[in-house]
């Protein structure tokens, strides 16, 4: 009998758990699109404003179309449910019922892990030189969702690390998890 | 722990004793040991007043148990005041808010009793699902839900001082690490935990088929419960979400592997939070979950917003502070199974079972990477003299022993023993050469497709194929067995009786339960084989069973069963634990749904100890009850066509006596 050796181990791991199927937009694929959120921070004039805690804002119950570029300039600075030191590299802006994460960092890819597709928009700034991938330079990348009751999102944040192997593999970086259960007032949204 | 916070009490079951500790501990602390009338599961304490589950008292029922503790500060005196006779294997405890009403789960027996605190008066006792284990009252004290080592639906009583009507509410195990939106079934609901403002239900246990590091098994889970609309709050994974990766692919003209496309399509965050979730407690202070992981040796804290919370692990206190360098079994902190928080919430107080011993554990306030305290520890009980037997016992709880298993301890699959009730996928890997490479249990077959994919289209892959894996079916069905009370015969042991002892089945075990290497440790391997049997056949109790004169129509089964038409006992001899383990053909039965069908035609005559308490039937599940599978039967296993409805039903009756 033969077993497996740890590097075997190390891919199969990470393979089994993609198995799914999961067809990846990649940046390039997203190129400039006009809906996709900006992450600029020339984009909201907001930002010197204190953020106020999500809980007590009144998010809009009703389904309005995913903000464009320039509309994220009359977003709410908001503050998350916890305060975790992953979050202190990402900021939140709520407009109407969405609402837009960004983190800063060596990031390599944002990935949404659960909840409805639509009226969701992920966006990382593109990566030229390892400086950038490896976080020497920080970078940006978004991700845009509506809160809506009886619904909820997962998204991962990733980094970039290279291995002995000479393979470039994720690394963990900020979680969000959204959710708002139909008996709740307010959604609960944290970033970890 | 005490309201007033004076004392720890720890229900001891291995010692059939309330353990009573003054608080707090210091060095010297020593335990008192207070006698029970049978093996106490679960206590709660309502000011001077002590409730416990006893499991087994000596007429083989459970109970509840009232003591009144000694009205001093500190006081460690206990002084029975009345026995509520329940079914046989009470054992979880709740209190209603106000503290007039408690509901005892008995588990073997599958009953929830409601009992009026003051009086001992028995308000309802009803019928629910396999092994129901944690339970919880609503804010208004006349609904409890209680949570299964078998399944993932939970089961709600409501109207507990009325009718006390049963619901099963769905409550689908990890949606957030499910493979391809499927609903997965759940293993290992010790402990039900209600949000302080009554809102919230968390229920830590096993997803079985969920996608994780060491996914041969599934993953750890807590699953949230909104109360009283009974919709989960979980969030269900997204086959095809949204994702963006910069684009690396060639960074300065060097090539680099494709890094987004193993960009973990599944979290990896939690995963692995804990194994064996045996009990759990909110801490209202930090919003938290915090967990007892009586495979790992941990006592894990949670963040109790997430919609899964093991997504958001705060700190991991490691309570296993030395470990023996050959078996590498804890010394301290093994098998933690209790845990209480003090008034203050600054510190835990942990069982550890398998060393025997109460931890005081210094919670963090913060979140960050900086280590707590190390706990304290109080001996409860001196280890047993044989030595073998107490390795064994630490063997059996350990699920982070690389040797045995990956990730999950024996007493992940085998609670207490028993059995998880699952349906395992045996998935064999050949070579070009027809030879078996390896073997895997896996939990699903979705999961063992993805292990399929893997090796097939990977540019790691070898040249092995699974063998028995197809778009209908995935492995040989392989129900997980029952030990306590079925493992005295020397052999064979294994569905075909393919091992010819305890300790080669074991050793079979510890290659299957993983999808990695052994290790190059053989002789540790073969060592700890070998004291896992010690103490399976010494330390394992079987489950209660009723000791009173057979009622007229279990007498008539007999007679059918004893027969020589119907001729059961050729095969289940009484005297040999209702087995002669013999491995007999048998014609193969119509495949179940999800499986592929096992080559070998042969069983191993199972035995049939403690059987009415282990559905579902057979070595692939198909029959949920002894009534199914009597009905259907026809000639295959001994000779029972010929029965009447009245026999068969007197057959059943007899079977579930054994």
């Amino acid at each position: 009998m033969r077993t497996l050796d740890s590097l075997e181990r190390a891919v199969l791991l990470a393979l089994v758990v993609c198995a799914a199927g999961v067809s990846i937009v990649s940046t390039r694929g997203l190129a400039a699109p006009a809906s996709a959120p900006s992450a600029t921070s020339s984009a909201r004039p907001a930002a010197v404003a204190a953020p106020v805690e999500l809980a007590s804002l009144t998010v809009p119950v009703d389904k309005t179309p995913r903000p464009k570029g320039a509309e994220w300039a009359d977003a709410r600075p908001v503050r998350t449910s916890r305060r975790t030191r992953a979050a202190r590299t990402c900021s939140a802006l709520l407009l109407r019922e969405y609402l837009k994460v960004t983190c800063s960092m060596g990031l390599a890819g944002v990935r949404q892990f659960a909840g409805p597709i639509e009226d969701v928009a992920v966006w990382v700034s593109p990566a030229t030189t390892f400086q950038t991938l490896f976080g020497t330079e920080s970078r940006g990348g978004s991700v845009v969702f509506p809160l809506r009751r009886g619904s909820g999102h997962v998204f991962r944040f990733f980094g970039a690390e290279s291995a002995y192997d000479g393979g470039i593999y994720p690394n963990d970086g900020p979680l969000v998890d959204a959710y708002w259960p139909a008996g709740d007032a307010s959604p609960t949204v944290t970033i970890r | 722990m005490s309201p007033e916070g004076d004392v720890a009490l720890v229900a001891d079951e291995d010692h059939g004793a309330i353990q009573l500790v003054a608080l707090p501990v210091r060095e010297d602390s020593k335990s008192v040991r207070f006698e029970t009338p049978g093996r106490p599961a679960q206590i709660v304490a309502l000011g001077r007043t002590v409730l416990a589950t006893i499991r087994e008292m000596p007429d083989a029922s459970g109970a509840l148990v009232t003591y009144s503790r000694g009205a001093d500060a500190g006081s460690t005196t206990l002084t029975e005041t009345r026995r509520v006779p329940l079914p046989a294997d009470a054992w979880g405890l709740a209190v209603s808010p106000d503290g007039t009403t408690a509901a005892v789960t008995s588990a073997w027996t599958a009953k929830v009793s409601i009992v009026d605190v003051a009086s001992g008066r028995i308000l309802a006792t009803r019928d629910v699902a396999r092994e129901p284990r944690g339970v919880a009252f609503t804010a208004d004290g006349d609904t409890v839900y209680v949570t299964h080592l078998i399944g993932a639906e939970l089961t709600k009583i409501a109207a507990v001082h009325g009718d006390a009507t049963v619901t099963r509410v769905a409550l689908p195990a990890s949606p957030v690490r499910s493979p391809s939106a499927e609903k997965l079934s759940a293993s290992l609901g010790y402990s039900l935990v209600m949000a302080p403002d009554r809102t919230r239900l968390f229920a830590p246990r096993h997803a079985l088929g969920a996608l994780g590091s060491n996914a041969w098994f599934g993953a750890s889970t807590v699953d949230v419960l909104d109360v009283p609309s009974d919709a989960p709050r979980g969030t269900v994974r997204q086959v095809n979400a949204h994702g963006a990766f910069a684009p690396i692919m060639s960074i300065g003209g060097q090539e680099i592997p494709k890094y987004s496309s193993a960009a973990a399509t599944a979290i990896a965050e939690g995963d692995a939070a804990f194994s064996v979730p045996r009990a759990a407690v909110y801490r209202r202070s930090q919003r938290s979950l915090l967990v007892a992981s009586e495979g790992g040796n941990t006592l894990v804290e949670l963040d109790a917003g997430m919609s899964d919370p093991t997504l958001g692990q705060m700190h991991v206190y490691e309570l296993e502070t030395d470990r023996e360098p050959v078996l590498r079994t804890a010394i301290h902190g093994g098998a933690p199974s209790g845990v209480a928080l003090s008034a203050d919430e600054s510190t835990a107080f942990v069982y550890c079972r398998s060393t025997d011993e109460l931890a005081a554990v210094p919670l963090a306030t913060w979140e960050g990477m900086f280590d707590a305290a190390a706990p304290r520890f109080v001996k409860l009980a001196e280890d047993a003299p044989d030595a073998e037997y107490v390795a064994g016992r630490r063997l059996f709880y350990a699920g982070s022993n690389h040797e045995m298993s990956q990730g999950m301890a024996c007493a992940g699959c085998h609670p207490e023993g028993r059995d998880d009730g699952h349906v395992w996928h045996e998935v064999e890997f050949r070579g070009k050469d027809g030879e078996v490479e390896f073997t895997n249990l896996l939990a699903t077959a979705s999961l063992a497709r993805h292990l399929d994919s893997f090796w097939k289209d990977t540019q790691f892959a070898r040249s092995v194929t699974a063998a028995n894996v197809d778009k209908v079916g995935a492995g040989y069905a392989r129900r997980t067995p029952m030990l306590a009370g079925r493992v005295r015969a020397l052999g064979p042991y294994g569905w075909h009786g393919e091992a010819k002892t305890l300790d080669d089945r074991v050793m079979r075990g510890f290659e299957l339960h993983r999808w990695s290497s052994t290790g190059e440790r053989d002789a540790v391997r073969k060592a700890s084989a070998y004291r896992l049997g010690v103490f399976l056949r010494k330390g394992l109790v079987p489950p209660p069973a009723e000791r009173r004169a057979p009622t007229s129509e279990e007498q008539r089964g007999r007679e059918i069963f004893m027969g020589s038409t119907a001729a059961c006992a050729t095969c289940h001899k009484p005297e040999t634990d209702w087995t002669t383990r013999e491995v007999l053909p048998m014609p193969q039965p119509p495949l179940q749904p999800g499986f592929f069908l096992d080559p070998s035609e042969s069983f191993k005559v199972p035995s049939l100890v403690s059987l009415a308490g282990h559905a579902p039937f057979f070595h692939d599940g198909r029959f949920a009850t002894l009534e199914a599978l009597v009905a259907q039967n026809g000639d295959r296993m001994g000779k029972t066509s010929q029965l009447n409805e009245a026999d068969r039903a007197a057959l059943v009756a007899f079977l579930k006596t054994l």
